[in-house]
C-alpha cells in the first residue's frame, strides 16, 4: 500500500466512524482541555447558567468535559451546546484558561457536519441566506428603499450625510460588518463621518461581505472559512493596511482569521483605532474650547463581550476616556456593564427565551442607574439590549457608541 | 499601546490583590494582572493563619501560639521571614505576630463593609464546621459563617439544614458526622436535627447548584421563601442554631443572614463548602472591588507572558489577552502568580519550574529541586499529616520578599513576590493558605511602595 492510499483508507475509516479530525489551528483550544482541573469556578460565573440554571444549561465545566468522550458521541451534547453564547466568561475566570468558547464551536461544527438533523431550524435558515448572499441578514430588495430607510434613520439623528468612499490606495478599510450594512445603518454613516472628520484615508469594500463569524457559530466552518478568504482576497486587493470596525463580533472575528492567516495586516475596533492610532490628543480637540457645548446626559455604558473578553478589556476603557471628552456626558455605571448581554452564540435565534434571561440582570441594572442612554461600541449588543429594555418599559435610550461620538462632533456649515 | 504604572502587580488572587490595595493606599497607579481567577476564588472563604504544626494531629491552641512555634521551629518560614531584623536572622516571635495581625485587622477592616466582611483574630481558634459535619480550626472566617455562642453550644439544638435537589450536602449525614467527630465533653451540642428545605430557583427539585441557591436568597421573593420554610422547622425542632451550606447570597449575604435571624429566632451560619463555593467567590469579589475603590485597576483577563528585564530591573512586562498583546511599563513589580492551580508554577517530566521567569524554585527546607520530577516529591500516603513536599516547593526569596537567584541575590532590584509560589512552607498540612498570601503580599505591597518611592532600607 503506497501512502497515499494507507491516507486514504485511513480518511475513510475516520468517515465512517464519524470521526472528523482536527485542523492544525482548532489543536490549541482542544489542548486547552487538558489543563482543566474540573474546579467548576466557572459555573458560578456563567451568565447562561445564572439566567436558566444548571439544569437547563449544564454550563462550561460539563461543555469542557464532553471534550472526553469519543468524537462521534459529540452529537449528545446537541440540546445544551447550542445555548452558550459565547461570551468567553468562562475562559476568562478559568485558572487553566480552558477555551471552552472555541471548544463550543468545534463541538457545534461536529454535529453540523455528522448530524445536521440536530442543529437548530433558524441556524440553518440563516446558513442559507448566508451561502447566498454572503450576508448575515437578507439585504434589502430594492436599494432605494434601503437609501431612504439610512436617510431616515440619519436625519433622526442629526448626523451629516458622507457618501461612501471608495478608492484605492487608501491606508485603512472600514469594514462596517453585516449588522451596520443591512439593519443599523446609522452606525456605518456614523464611522465614515468620524473616520473623515479625522482624516483617515480610508476606504470601504464595493460590496460587503460576511466575516463568517455567524457561520462559524452555527458550525458551518466550511462556509466560514471560504467567507474568511474571499475577505482576504479582497485586502489583498486593495493593499490596505489596517482595518477598522464599528462591531465588536467582527473586531474579535477578523482579528482572529487575520492572525490564522497570515493577512498581515492589524484590525481594529473604531475606538481602538481613534485611541491608538489617531490619539487621544487629536480625537479630544474638537470637544475642547468654546462654543463646545452639548446638553447633559447621562449615560450608562455595556462592554461588549467580543471586545472584553475575546480581545481586550483595553478597548471599552478607550471607549470610557472618549466619552469623559465630551463635554455634559456624565458616566454612570450599572454594575454589569461586562456581563454578556444574551445576544451572542446565534442563542437569540432558536432559543429566544435564554438569551432574553441572559440580559434580564442587565436590563435592571440599566435602569437602576436611571442613565438617559446607554451607549456600546456594537451594534447587535445594541439591538438586543434595546428591545429588552424596551419591553420592560424603561425610559433609556439605546445608543451606539460611533453614533454617540459622531453625533458630537462639530459639523461643518 | 504601553500602560505605565508605579506598581504591577502580576497575579489577582489574596496575595496579590493585597498587594495592589496597600500599594493604592500609598498614593501608587496600580494595576493588577488577573489572568484568571485561581486559588482564592476556589477557596472555602475562612482565612486560616497557622492551624497546625506539619506533622502534627492537634491543632495549636490559636494562631498566636502557632506563630510562635513556627519562628522558633522553621526560621526560614515566609510568616518567619516577618520577624527578622535588618540583619536577617533570627526571627522575633512578638514583631511576627505584630505583623501577621497587623495584615489581619488591616484586612478586617478594608472588609467591613463587604458582603465577605470577616470575624476573628489571632488569639482565638475558630472551630468552623464543614458541609461534611467536620471541624476544621481557622482564624477567620466571614460574618455568614460565624455563629455567634458556639464556642459553648453545649445546651444548645443544632439543625442542620439542606435543600431538596441541591446535591453537594446532605444535612442528615453532616449532623450525624458532626455528632460522631465530638466527643461528650467536647463543646458539643444537646441535640442535633436535619431538615431539607423546598426553595426552588428554576422550578425544578434536582441539579441545583449552591450558586443558584444563593442567587435566589439574594432576590426579595426567594429569601422570603427560604424564610418561611427555615421558620417552621426552627419551631418544630427547637434549634438555637441554623448550619445551613454556604448559599447565603454572593450580593446580600450578611442582610439575609439578618433577616433570617430575625425571622427566625435562631442563629444562622454556613458551612464551609469544597470548591467551587458562594464565599470563594465572596471574598474574591470582594478584594477585587475594594481594590477598585481605592483606586487600583485590576486588567481581568491579561496574562503576563513575558519579562524584560535590563541589568537586575525589570524594565517592561508583556501581557497577553486572547488576540492583542501590550506592554506595561512599571517602576516596581510584586509576583504573585500562585502555585499549581494560578499558575506560577508548573511541574512535569522535566521538573519543577516557575513559568514566567524561569525562576529558582526550592522546597521547605531551601534546597533546589533543579529537575525533580513531582512524583518524586510525594509520599505513598494520600492524606497524611506530614503532607507531600511537592506542596512546599516555591521561589526562592530574600527577607524584603525579593526572588533570589541560586547565589542568593535578588534577581532584579524592583521585583517582590507574595503568596502561595513562595516556597518554605507547606500551606496544606500548616492550614495558613489565605494566611501566608495575606501577610506576604501586605509585606510585598509595602516594600514595593517604599521601593517606589525610595524610601526602602
Amino acid at each position: 500500500m503506497s501512502d497515499d492510499q494507507a491516507i486514504q483508507a485511513v480518511r475513510a475509516t475516520l468517515k465512517a466512524e464519524r470521526i472528523q479530525p482536527f485542523k492544525g489551528d482548532e489543536l490549541e483550544a482542544v489542548r486547552s482541555v487538558e489543563s482543566c482541573i474540573n474546579c467548576g469556578l466557572c459555573i458560578g460565573h456563567c451568565p447562561v447558567v445564572r439566567g436558566v440554571g444548571v439544569e437547563r444549561f449544564s454550563g462550561p465545566r460539563s461543555i469542557a468535559l464532553e471534550l472526553s468522550r469519543s468524537p462521534p458521541e459529540f452529537w449528545a451534547t446537541a440540546d445544551k451546546v447550542y445555548l452558550c453564547t459565547g461570551c468567553g466568561t468562562c475562559r476568562e475566570v478559568c485558572p487553566k484558561k480552558v477555551n471552552v468558547p472555541e471548544i463550543v464551536n468545534l463541538i457545534r461544527a461536529r454535529i453540523f457536519q455528522q448530524r445536521p438533523d440536530l442543529v437548530p431550524k433558524p441556524l440553518l435558515d440563516v446558513r442559507d441566506i448566508i451561502v447566498k448572499h454572503s450576508l448575515a441578514f437578507e439585504p434589502w430588495e430594492d436599494p432605494q428603499e434601503k437609501a431612504e430607510s439610512r436617510d431616515t434613520r440619519v436625519k433622526a439623528l442629526g448626523l451629516p450625510s458622507v457618501p461612501d468612499r471608495i478608492v484605492t490606495g487608501a491606508d485603512v478599510l472600514f469594514y462596517p460588518g453585516c449588522q451596520a450594512e443591512e439593519r443599523a445603518q446609522e452606525v456605518k454613516e456614523a464611522a465614515k463621518y468620524i473616520l473623515s472628520y479625522y482624516g483617515v484615508n480610508y476606504t470601504m469594500l464595493n460590496r460587503l461581505t460576511c466575516c463568517g463569524l455567524p457561520s462559524k457559530l452555527m458550525g458551518d466552518d466550511e462556509t466560514a472559512r471560504s467567507l474568511a478568504g474571499v475577505l482576504h482576497d479582497k485586502v489583498k486587493s486593495l493593499a490596505v493596511k489596517k482595518i477598522v470596525t464599528t462591531c465588536a463580533g467582527c473586531t474579535s472575528n477578523l482579528s482572529d482569521i487575520s492572525t490564522r492567516d497570515g493577512w498581515g495586516v492589524p484590525v481594529y475596533h473604531l475606538v481602538e483605532f481613534l485611541a491608538e492610532q489617531v490619539g487621544f490628543d487629536k480625537v479630544s480637540r474638537p470637544f475642547k474650547g468654546r462654543g463646545r457645548f452639548s446638553p447633559p446626559v447621562k449615560v450608562t455604558v455595556h462592554d461588549p463581550c467580543h471586545l472584553i473578553r475575546h480581545t481586550s478589556r483595553q478597548i471599552v476603557e478607550h471607549g470610557r476616556t472618549i466619552l469623559n471628552f465630551i463635554p455634559g456626558v456624565a458616566v454612570e455605571e450599572s454594575g454589569l456593564a461586562d456581563s454578556c448581554c444574551g445576544g451572542g452564540g446565534m442563542v437569540g435565534y432558536h432559543s429566544r427565551d435564554v438569551a432574553d434571561a441572559v440580559v434580564r440582570d442587565n436590563i435592571a441594572a440599566i435602569s437602576a442607574t436611571e442613565a438617559d442612554t446607554l451607549v456600546a461600541p456594537c451594534p447587535l449588543c445594541t439591538a438586543q439590549i434595546e428591545s429588552n429594555l424596551f419591553r420592560s418599559g424603561s425610559t433609556t435610550e439605546v445608543e451606539d457608541l460611533s453614533v454617540f461620538i459622531a453625533r458630537r462632533l462639530p459639523q461643518k456649515r | 499601546m504601553d500602560i505605565k504604572a508605579d506598581l504591577l502587580v502580576i497575579g489577582g488572587g489574596m496575595a496579590g490583590l493585597v498587594a495592589g490595595m496597600v500599594g493604592a493606599e500609598a498614593g501608587l497607579k496600580v494595576v493588577v494582572l488577573r489572568k484568571g481567577q485561581g486559588a482564592t476564588a476556589i477557596s472555602s472563604g475562612a482565612v486560616d493563619i497557622i492551624s497546625y504544626l506539619p506533622g502534627a494531629d492537634t491543632p495549636f491552641a490559636n494562631a498566636i501560639e502557632g506563630l510562635h512555634v513556627l519562628s522558633e521551629v522553621y526560621p526560614l518560614h515566609p510568616y518567619s521571614v516577618l520577624g527578622y531584623s535588618d540583619e536577617g536572622l533570627p526571627s522575633d516571635a512578638e514583631r511576627v505576630v505584630a505583623r501577621v495581625g497587623e495584615s489581619a485587622n488591616w484586612l478586617k477592616e478594608k472588609l467591613s463593609g463587604t458582603p465577605s466582611a470577616l470575624v476573628g483574630d489571632l488569639s482565638r481558634s475558630i472551630q468552623a464546621v464543614t458541609m461534611l459535619g467536620s471541624s476544621k480550626p481557622t482564624s477567620l472566617v466571614q460574618e455568614t459563617m460565624f455563629a455567634e455562642g458556639s464556642d459553648d453550644w453545649h445546651d444548645g439544638v443544632v439543625l442542620f439544614a439542606g435543600f431538596r435537589g441541591f446535591p453537594d450536602f446532605n444535612p442528615s449525614m453532616a449532623g450525624k458526622a458532626f455528632l460522631d467527630s465530638r466527643l461528650q465533653g467536647d463543646n458539643r451540642p444537646r441535640r442535633i436535627a436535619n431538615c431539607t428545605l423546598e426553595a426552588l430557583p428554576f422550578d425544578t427539585p434536582y441539579n441545583i447548584s449552591s450558586f443558584e441557591i444563593a442567587r435566589y436568597a439574594d432576590r426579595e421573593d426567594g429569601l422570603l421563601r427560604v424564610a418561611k420554610l427555615l421558620r417552621e422547622h426552627v419551631k418544630s425542632t427547637g434549634a438555637d442554631f441554623v448550619a445551613l451550606p454556604p448559599v447565603l447570597g454572593l450580593r446580600r449575604a450578611r442582610a439575609n443572614k439578618a433577616e433570617l435571624e430575625e425571622k427566625t429566632g435562631a442563629v444562622i451560619f454556613e458551612l464551609l463548602a469544597f470548591p467551587p463555593s458562594v464565599p470563594g467567590l465572596r471574598l474574591q469579589t470582594a478584594l477585587e472591588s475594594t481594590l477598585n475603590n481605592e483606586g487600583g485597576r485590576v486588567l481581568i483577563g491579561h496574562e503576563a507572558v513575558s519579562i524584560d528585564k535590563r541589568e537586575e530591573h525589570i524594565h517592561s512586562v508583556k501581557v497577553k489577552t486572547p488576540r492583542r498583546t501590550l506592554n506595561i511599563i512599571p517602576s516596581a513589580v510584586v509576583l504573585a502568580s500562585g502555585k499549581f492551580i494560578g499558575g506560577g508554577l508548573r511541574g512535569d517530566e522535566r521538573g519543577i519550574s516557575e513559568t514566567l521567569m524561569g525562576l529558582t524554585v526550592v522546597d521547605v527546607d531551601s534546597f533546589q529541586t533543579k529537575g525533580m520530577r513531582p512524583q518524586r516529591l510525594t509520599n505513598v500516603m494520600a492524606l497524611n499529616s506530614e503532607g507531600h513536599p511537592l506542596f512546599g516547593l516555591g521561589i526562592a526569596f530574600d527577607s524584603r520578599f525579593r526572588p533570589v537567584g541560586p547565589d542568593g541575590q535578588p534577581v532584579a532590584d524592583n521585583m517582590f513576590a507574595a503568596g502561595s509560589m513562595l516556597s518554605r512552607y507547606n500551606y496544606l498540612t500548616e492550614k495558613s493558605g489565605l494566611g501566608v498570601a495575606l501577610s506576604t503580599g501586605y509585606a510585598a505591597g509595602t516594600n514595593a511602595a517604599d521601593y517606589v518611592k525610595g524610601v526602602l532600607s
